[in-house]
């Protein structure tokens, strides 16, 4: 690190190379990949397997068995082993209840409204669960970089909507990582794919993994990937499929109406083996152990799998139509179709998806392990260890974000599909005389009834100075960054009352919930919140005297007045005194400082950027 | 929106202040632009640089959009003018009203026709011819800029957002169509 380097004065210090990792965190497995040698790779764990199932089992020691064999573990201990929980990110207790069967588990609500799972190791939310995940991938990838991870691209379906991408970042921080960016699962495939390839044109990026499906267009021109259009359904998948297979194999085996937990886990497994026993057999035999002692043999052909989960994949061609339109192409202008996700294994998906874009999928990489090769790949350029590459990502919000209006209806405020990062405006008045107060209600989807959508959070202006009806002036601004996640504010304009909020799910976790966890999990570690907050600060003053040193060396003379320059560098001075001491609030004040000395450098510089980057055009034109 | 970096959407993208976009120059510039500016080139800068990366990409994203859309840009015109049409002006021609009404008659009644597929595109064709022809006209008022120009260039823009709501509406019934 360069905190430790030692350099005479005037050496030239060769820039540390980032240490970086994409994490694919999926329904059934996940997966670390980074890039060495130049090379993007899926990491294995000591015994020299990829994939990591989603699986967590807590004993009551307080331990958890992290990736155990799903079959195995499922078996011996089905409510302490938790598995598919994607499914229950940035989820709320009346979601859960909807769909209960689902999850083999007793729920428990918490104060806050979240389901939680209960085990013998306590009770977990999904957010923890993750974090269990990604913290043995982080142990897997540190042990093989041999050094602490500088950051992560971890991906998210492109369809998850604000709650869910949230839990997700909020997983791994709790794991302790520094999220560079949230990814979309589809556009880190396309990376794996484009940088492969080095196709131009537009491409279709179908992705079905264990419980998400998503759907994306995107357009590759001159390295950069435009995704135009997405959709998809975050509940839809293979375990949709295993769960069809047995029902099917409880109805032949007159196993129906049986409730016990146990058989019901036991014959999902079976269905699973099926399912992947059908993808290169024709016909696949199995026996099944009733509870009086009896056995049933049971047999399953291709053709008759076929017709069980062809609801399954027809249901996923409805997203198909939706996004050719939304991309305004027709299916004729897509070059190819790259399929991703574990469930495009199954010959009769490959199928109909040729059928309906008629045209050839590609398979020719791990449709496990492409998302996690992307990931790593955009995690290494995000790092900095490619400053002169070419590849950039413009990706969309999946799902239309509006505000409740009159009447419980929706108003869109941005609609999906919109490029992100992106921010708007929209005014709104009082509809009472003298009304002070104004509820602001956030929602996400496409339907026009509030009660159709996802609520993502309420809040209130206050202090609005009383005025007849329609004389207020409230301007609410959406604001979506380049992780797709989303910041709501609220302003009168007349009088300046300010709310602000950053999106937080209704029912999800406060940053003060994610900072008592994080506590928690630290309190037996090897060290401690201070420190922790120290090394952060430490961490973050060296990156910011990088970037403004770097800065006045190349536009300072340019660009500043003698004062102006003389208040950075005291602004330095004061940094570089305090930047290895233990006072963490120190250290923040003396960033703080740098950062105000230097706004004005920094507004110049990117005007300064924008100018080169159209500065040839223009002279083309005056020549003209 | 007031922004230290630019007047106007225009002069974010280096175009003149036009209705006739030129849309491979526009797409190319929107490709430029986001090689300097994008969050994704300023992970390592000061929180400075990122916020104001951030702020300037989705202006620039915001621009692209308006710019791109044929009555986007026609409202974006007429706002920089000062001539956007208000809530009172909504005074329209006639004879338009009458074709309109005659279309959502079409509309409402497609379910009971024998082929409403191929109906649905028959009449998004006409609207497409229409919306053509009004984007020319359109232009020309812009051209010409004189106060009564742009006067009647509010009224064309009012009879776009007519159209664009239909072929809206046509979009969702034609998935309605193909997902039952």
């Amino acid at each position: 690190m360069a905190l430790f380097q030692i350099s005479e004065p005037g050496e030239v210090i060769e820039p540390r190379r980032g240490l970086a990792a994409g994490i694919d965190l999926g329904t059934t497995n996940s997966l670390v990949a980074t890039v060495i040698d130049g090379q993007a790779q899926t990491i294995p764990d000591n015994q020299g397997k990829h994939l990591l199932p989603s699986v967590v089992r807590y004993t009551n020691e307080s331990t958890s068995i992290i990736g155990c064999d799903r079959k195995e573990a499922v078996f011996d201990d089905p409510l302490n082993t938790v598995c598919s929980i994607k499914r229950l990110m940035g989820r709320g207790f009346a979601d859960i209840q909807n769909g209960q069967k689902q999850f083999p588990y007793e729920f428990v609500k918490s104060i806050s409204g979240m389901p939680l799972i209960k085990t013998v190791g306590g009770d977990k939310s999904a957010v923890e669960v993750s974090a269990d995940i990604l913290k043995e991938l982080k142990q897997r990838i540190e042990k093989r970089l041999d050094g602490k991870l500088d950051g992560v691209v971890v991906t998210v379906p492109a369809y998850f909507d604000d709650a869910q991408r949230q839990a997700t970042k909020d997983a791994a921080r709790l794991a302790g990582l520094n999220v560079l960016r949230l990814l979309n699962e589809p556009t880190a495939a396309a990376v794996a794919y484009g940088l492969d390839k080095g196709a131009e044109g537009v491409h279709a990026i179908y992705d079905l993994g264990g419980g998400t499906f998503d759907i994306s267009i995107l357009r590759f021109n001159k390295g950069v990937f435009e995704v135009m259009a997405t959709a998809g359904d975050t509940a839809l998948g293979g375990d949709d499929m295993d769960k069809i297979i047995a029902d099917w194999i409880k109805e032949e085996a007159g196993l129906a109406n049986e409730t016990e937990l146990f058989l019901h886990r036991c014959v999902l497994c079976i269905a699973t083996k099926v399912k992947e026993r059908l993808t290169e057999d024709d016909c696949y035999s199995f026996e099944i152990s009733r509870s009086d002692g009896t056995n049933w043999h049971g047999e399953l052909t291709r053709e008759k799998l076929n017709e069980l989960i062809d609801p399954i994949i027809k249901k996923t061609l409805i997203p198909c139509q939706r996004v050719l339109k939304d991309a305004g192409i027709s299916k004729h202008d897509i070059k190819d179709v790259v399929m991703v996700g574990g469930s495009t294994r199954v010959p009769r998906v490959q199928q109909l998806v040729h059928n309906f874009f008629e045209c050839q999928p590609l398979t020719s990489i791990d449709p496990d392990k492409v998302v996690a090769v992307g990931a790593a790949i955009q995690a290494d350029i995000l790092v900095g260890n490619k400053p002169d590459n070419e590849m950039l990502l413009l990706d969309v919000n999946p799902l239309s974000l509006g505000i409740e209006t009159m009447g419980g209806l929706v108003e869109k405020i941005i609609p999906r599909n919109t490029p992100i990062p992106i921010l708007k405006n929209q005014e709104f008045t009082t509809y009472k005389d003298g009304q002070t107060a104004m509820m602001i209600h956030v929602v996400q989807g496409e339907r026009e009834l509030v009660s159709d959508c996802r609520s993502l959070a309420r809040f209130e202006l206050r202090g609005i100075p009383a005025m007849a009806a329609g004389a207020a002036r409230v301007q609410v601004t959406y604001e979506v960054d380049a992780d797709g996640l989303l910041n709501v504010s609220a302003r009168e304009l007349i009088s300046g009352v300010e709310s602000r909020i950053e999106i937080k799910p209704s029912y999800g976790l406060t940053d003060n919930e994610v900072e008592h966890m994080l506590r928690d999990s630290l309190s037996h570690a090897e060290e401690d919140m201070e420190s922790r907050q120290i090394r952060e600060k430490q961490v973050e003053a060296v990156r910011i005297i990088e970037a403004v040193e770097a800065a006045l060396a190349e536009d300072g003379a340019q660009f500043l007045n003698e004062q102006e320059r003389l208040d950075i560098e005291n602004a330095l001075d004061v940094i570089k005194k305090v930047q290895h001491g233990m006072d963490h609030r120190a250290i923040k004040h003396a960033i703080e400082d740098l950062d105000k000395a230097s706004t004005e450098l920094a507004v110049r510089r990117m005007n300064a950027s924008i100018r080169r980057a159209l500065a040839g055009r223009k002279l083309e034109e005056f020549s003209n | 929106m007031q922004s230290p970096f630019s007047k106007d959407y225009f002069d974010l993208f280096g175009l003149p202040v036009s209705y006739n976009v030129d849309s491979d120059k526009l797409a190319q510039r929107y490709r430029e632009l986001q090689h300097t500016i994008h969050p994704d080139k300023y992970t390592n800068s000061s929180d400075q640089e990122r916020r104001l990366s951030l702020q300037l990409t989705a202006q620039v994203n915001q621009a692209f959009q308006t710019l791109k859309s044929p009555i986007l840009r026609a409202e974006y015109l007429l706002e920089l003018h000062g001539a956007k049409p208000g809530e009172r002006d909504n005074v329209m021609n006639p004879e338009f009203l009458n074709e309109q009404m005659e279309l959502r008659e079409r509309l409402s009644e497609i379910t009971t026709c024998q082929d409403p597929q191929s109906e649905l595109i028959i009449i998004n064709n006409e609207l497409k011819k229409r919306i053509d022809d009004l984007q020319k006209k359109i232009g020309q008022q812009f051209d010409l800029g004189t106060t009564d120009a742009l006067k009647i260039a509010g009224m064309i823009f009012l009879e776009m957002q007519f159209i664009v709501k239909l072929q809206q509406e046509i979009a969702e019934l034609e998935m309605e169509l193909t997902t039952e």
